[in-house]
């Protein structure tokens, strides 16, 4: 087998009867289902305990017009679903069909593909839900789903299982058993304790778990933690003020997300050094921040090193557990000594609306060109960390690469 | 232009005239105790801010409902570098241990020669404005940035070519805000002022209430610094300690300022954004120009010039003080050589003072000669239209940057 091109980041669209189909008898009609909104005839999703049904948002559906060369059908298109919400007949089938992805992926010149949940959306209820019992059923049925999926394709599919946020022994025993039915990675949605907002001493034993069975740990940028401030307060002011903060911030925080506050607090907690094998990746996070992040940390330990307990610098922590996935960042791109050639790795955030499909491989290789990346640094970056990462055996290409 | 009075310490040469080598465009001094006894009007005194013994150093007592605002720990020391480990000092710094450098311009030029330093952007002490900020009497409020703004000119009068003093902008209302901004440069002759909350009270840049403040700006080219963050309650203070280099909180007030056009309304508004460095800015102009380009029509955006990037716009009319941060300097052609400017950060705890020359060689060293002497003297002297420097900028050097894809 050989690879041009592994997406370390895509999405699917859960199916709009996966819950209630799959859910067990008793939770049936408490569980996740699709509801129409009442003003814009969107879809959206709901469960027992959520006041505030999550729509499909403009990020859940892709249209066809490439954003560099056709941005006007683009805007088209947003405008027609900013009047009438999306729905899933606007969504491509390959978000919930495995065979259908596959097409999808063939035509974006994408090899294999690293799947994650779909965002938001169902997730809010999820995470909310005031029932555990109910909450992990529903993780249950998802990761059931997941493996469901990779099976049509190994080769093509690397799928996450998230993880419950109901408790570290849930979240211990559900890796277990999706390692077991054969996932190869897994997406948290909280600190494995369950905690939205802080890393706990009891985290260590999902950690070591992780370490041993060489299990990647995937966190995806807007949905590690989104909930926090609804959990504790989900009152109509709250969810108003977080609103607002979002619409003064737009393009601006939402690049990073809390990534690297998560990375700070493993770091400084001393998880990567407990636990030096462990695989941390930061998926959609991109890569342009790193370098100055990195260079601002390790400076301020330097200065205050009677503060700093642990052994090592930060980015020598970062720079052995820590990857970074991006769709399109040329700055990124540029400074790739600076965040590692091997720390990097492309992921177009198929079929979200800031993927490039179904260019997204061409735009890819367009980047690193650009940036004066040599053939080896590209196939690094476009796959072959991916490929080492999630263990897909390859044959070494037969051209310069072998140094790499 | 005459070179400041002659500093009569042995082996201290008075810096050749014009000739700056290394300029620090962010450095602060600390109010002397004395402020507001000299500077406030008679029936301000009861009110003012004083100096007392706190927890056995000094703070500011500003009200009663406010915080007394302690001593930043490094003006003892005049650096974190020089502290030690452990720290030498974990209580509250009493004024009397404070560097004499640090209120008095003599002592200052002194300072400033042991660090190699020929000039220095001065900013005053964050915690004690923010929490004037604060107070409800805003007659009270104006006064004392008055009398702040009459001491740093007396200060900076000592030697006006090495000591740029910034004037602080009052935010008790726009039209104090408006006749202040004229009086510090019209009577008071300083070259700038710090904005630490936008006068008409908003929370973000760009709303037209404050024009009355920005047309005078526009007029008198004075340059106007934002300090780390912008707002009634946020702190100004330098963020100290262990932490990655992020983009700060300023640049949330920022990008609503170039979305409703406010730049095409001030053509001539130059911001600087002080003590928060700039490598973070690679990023954040290529991602705001990506959302613009694919999502402008989900937010409002009122721009004269259609074919203008965001970037454009933030390249053209902000510039960047930085110290611990190769990577802006690494990237200088994205962010626009001319508009970043080196800063010593001294007194405070990431500074090196007083071996602040060895840092500014070592950030800059892999730029060559003519882009490094415009990063460490040549960018701040032209901004601030120092003596040998009237003429600013030239257009083409300030436009000059290379663009990216936004694919």
């Amino acid at each position: 087998m050989q690879y041009k091109s592994i997406s370390a980041d895509g999405h699917v669209n859960e199916p709009p009867e996966l819950w209630v189909k799959n859910l067990p008898a008793k939770f049936r009609d408490r569980g996740p289902r699709i509801i129409e909104t009442v003003k814009t005839k969107g879809h959206a999703w709901i469960m027992e305990g959520q006041t505030r049904p999550s729509p499909m948002g403009f990020s859940s559906m892709y249209t066809r017009g490439s954003k560099r060369f056709d941005r006007a059908s683009l805007i088209d298109s947003f405008k027609q679903i900013k009047e009438r919400g999306v729905r899933y007949e606007d969504v491509f089938p390959g978000s919930y069909d495995a065979k259908e992805r596959i097409k999808e992926l063939i035509e974006d010149e994408t090899d294999a593909e690293v799947i994650f949940n779909g965002v938001q959306t169902v997730w809010n209820g999820i995470k909310l839900c005031p029932d555990k019992e109910l909450s992990l059923a529903c993780y249950k049925v998802y990761n059931d789903w997941m493996v469901e999926f990779q099976e049509t394709d190994p080769t093509r599919f690397i799928c996450n299982a998230t993880l419950p946020t109901t408790g570290l022994k849930d979240c211990m025993e559900e890796l277990r058993r999706c390692v077991d039915m054969g996932l190869r990675t897994v997406q948290l949605e909280a600190y494995p304790s369950g905690d939205f907002a802080n890393p706990t001493p009891e985290d260590d034993k999902f950690w070591a778990m992780c370490q041993e069975m060489d299990i990647p740990v995937n966190l995806h940028v807007q949905f590690f933690f989104p909930a926090g401030d609804l959990l504790s307060k989900p009152t109509a002011d709250a969810v108003a003020e977080m609103k607002q903060k979002m619409k003064t911030t737009r393009g601006l925080d939402i690049s990073a997300g809390h990534f690297n506050t998560v990375v700070q607090r493993l770091t400084s907690t001393g998880v990567f050094e407990r636990f030096p094998k462990l695989k941390f990746i930061g998926s959609e996070v991109h890569a342009g921040w790193v370098p100055y992040f990195m260079e601002k940390w390790d400076e301020s330990v330097r200065r205050n090193r009677s503060e700093w307990t642990q052994p090592l610098l930060p980015s020598e922590y970062v720079n052995r557990n820590v990857w970074f996935v991006y769709t399109v960042d040329e700055m990124g791109a540029e400074n790739r000594y600076n965040i590692g050639v091997d720390k990097m790795m492309w992921g177009p955030d198929f079929p979200h609306s800031s993927s490039c499909w179904p260019m997204d491989y061409q735009v890819g290789r367009e980047v690193l060109e650009r940036s004066g990346a040599t053939e080896s640094e590209i196939e690094r970056i476009m796959w072959k960390t991916c490929a080492d990462i999630f263990k897909l055996p390859y044959d070494e290409p037969s051209r310069i690469s072998k140094a790499a | 232009m005459a070179v400041g009075p002659i500093v009569n310490t042995e082996g201290m040469e008075m810096a050749e005239k014009n000739k700056f080598k290394l300029i620090s465009a962010d450095a602060h001094i600390v109010e002397p105790a004395d402020i507001f006894e000299k500077y406030l009007p008679a029936e301000f005194r009861a009110s003012a801010p004083v100096l007392k013994d706190y927890k056995g150093g000094s703070a500011w007592f500003v009200a009663d409902d406010i915080e007394p605002v302690v001593l930043p720990r490094t003006t003892k020391t005049g650096s974190g570098y020089r502290e030690g480990t452990p720290l030498s000092t974990d209580g509250p710094i009493a004024y009397s241990d404070v560097l004499p450098a640090l209120y008095d311009p003599a002592e200052r030029l002194k300072a400033q020669y042991t660090d190699s330093i020929d000039a220095e952007v001065l900013y005053p002490t964050p915690g004690l404005w923010d929490a004037v900020k604060m107070l409800d009497d805003n007659a009270l409020k104006l006064a004392l940035v008055k009398a702040y703004n009459n001491w740093i000119a007396d200060f900076c009068a000592y030697a006006p070519d090495r000591l740029i003093g910034l004037g602080i902008v009052p935010t008790s209302s726009v039209e104090d805000a408006r006749d202040e901004a004229q009086r510090v440069a019209s009577e008071l002759g300083l070259r700038g002022m710090v904005l630490g909350a936008f006068p008409s009270g908003a929370a973000v840049g760009g709303n037209p209430d404050d024009d009355p403040f920005w047309e005078v700006v526009d007029r008198t080219g004075l340059v106007i610094s934002i300090h780390v963050a912008i707002g009634n309650d946020q702190s100004t203070m330098p963020f100290g300690g262990i932490g990655g280099g992020e983009k700060p909180q300023m640049t949330n007030a920022v990008q609503p300022m170039v979305a409703s056009g406010f730049f095409d309304r001030f053509e001539n508004v130059r911001l600087v954004l002080a003590h928060a460095d700039a490598g973070w800015a690679i990023h954040w102009l290529e991602f705001s120009d990506m959302y613009f380009l694919r999502h402008r029509h989900l937010s409002n955006y009122v721009l004269k010039h259609e074919d203008r990037l965001l970037s454009d716009y933030i390249r053209r009319h902000i510039w960047f003080t930085f110290h611990h941060d190769a990577t802006c300097v690494r990237n200088r052609h994205n962010l626009g050589p001319a508009h970043l400017m080196w800063a010593s950060h001294f007194p405070y705890d990431d500074t090196n003072w007083p071996d602040n020359r060895q840092q500014a060689t070592r950030v800059t060293a892999e730029a060559p000669e003519g882009v490094r002497d415009n990063l460490l003297a040549g960018n701040v002297a032209r901004l601030y239209r120092l003596p040998g420097f009237e003429q600013g900028f030239e257009e083409a050097a300030l436009k000059e940057f290379v663009p990216l894809v936004h694919y």
